[in-house]
């Protein structure tokens, strides 16, 4: 399961199996379990247990794409991760877990945005999970603790 | 951006990055070759009928940069 960095994390007992997603009830019932793995994934180390992390990451794409209730949009500066499964994860988790947190702004596109590459640039920040900071994601980390972020983003 | 922002459509591109980390145990952290590995599996996936891909314009050049070697070129001009 999970390595834990946070002293708040969960344990990860999510059945995956429960929620192939595949029709409205579905995706609906697993919202508590997407946010729980979000979470959880948003609060441990990245280079600890990769496969439960893909395993988490991989359930949270399965529901993003078949729920009806969100449209989650991926937007251009994914390419700040440059490809990296693991951090692709911790967008995936930070795009959920805004969104899921923050309801009444889901179809707010700038605001999920914001708050999505907030909770990103929080997780690699913190030295505790481990992230090595390529160049790109030291900007990142320094428009987010210059409050400059939205600014960054744009550019 | 090469993909569209439908989550859709990044999913084949995450299924690549997960392929190449299981298959080499690692995962890109900014290694150029592995990002291009990644992006050859998300273009062959494109460039294949067989799996019916609905191609944007861009994913029109992905395909045709693969097909013609071209893609490290391709890759590079949109970092």
């Amino acid at each position: 399961m999970f390595s834990i960095a946070g002293a708040k994390a969960q344990k990860n007992d999510v059945d995956y199996n429960k929620y192939p997603c595949k029709d409205a009830a579905n995706c609906k019932a697993a919202e508590p379990d997407v946010l729980k793995v979000a979470t959880i994934l948003l609060d441990s180390e990245i280079d600890r247990a990769q496969l439960d992390r893909l395993n988490g990451s991989s359930f949270l794409l399965r529901w993003m794409e078949g729920t009806p209730d969100y449209k989650f949009l991926i937007d251009s500066n994914i390419s700040l991760l440059g490809g990296d499964v693991d951090l692709t994860g911790i967008y995936f988790a930070s795009l959920v877990k805004y969104t899921l947190e923050n309801p009444a702004l889901a179809e707010d596109n700038n605001a999920v945005k914001l708050g999505t590459w907030k909770l990103v640039a929080n997780y690699v920040g913190n030295e505790a999970y481990n992230v090595k900071l390529t160049r790109k994601l030291k900007k990142l980390v320094e428009a987010n603790n210059n409050n400059t972020l939205e600014k960054f983003l744009e550019e | 951006m090469i993909l569209p922002d439908d989550v859709h459509y990044f999913g084949i591109s995450y299924a690549a990055q997960v392929k190449y980390a299981l298959e080499n145990q690692k995962s890109v952290r900014g290694d150029d070759e592995a990002l291009l590995e990644v992006w050859e599996t998300t273009a062959a996936y494109f460039a294949n009928p067989d799996n019916h891909p609905d191609l944007t314009l861009k994913l029109k050049e992905l395909v045709s940069a693969y097909k013609a070697n071209r893609l490290e070129a391709f890759i590079e001009r949109h970092k």
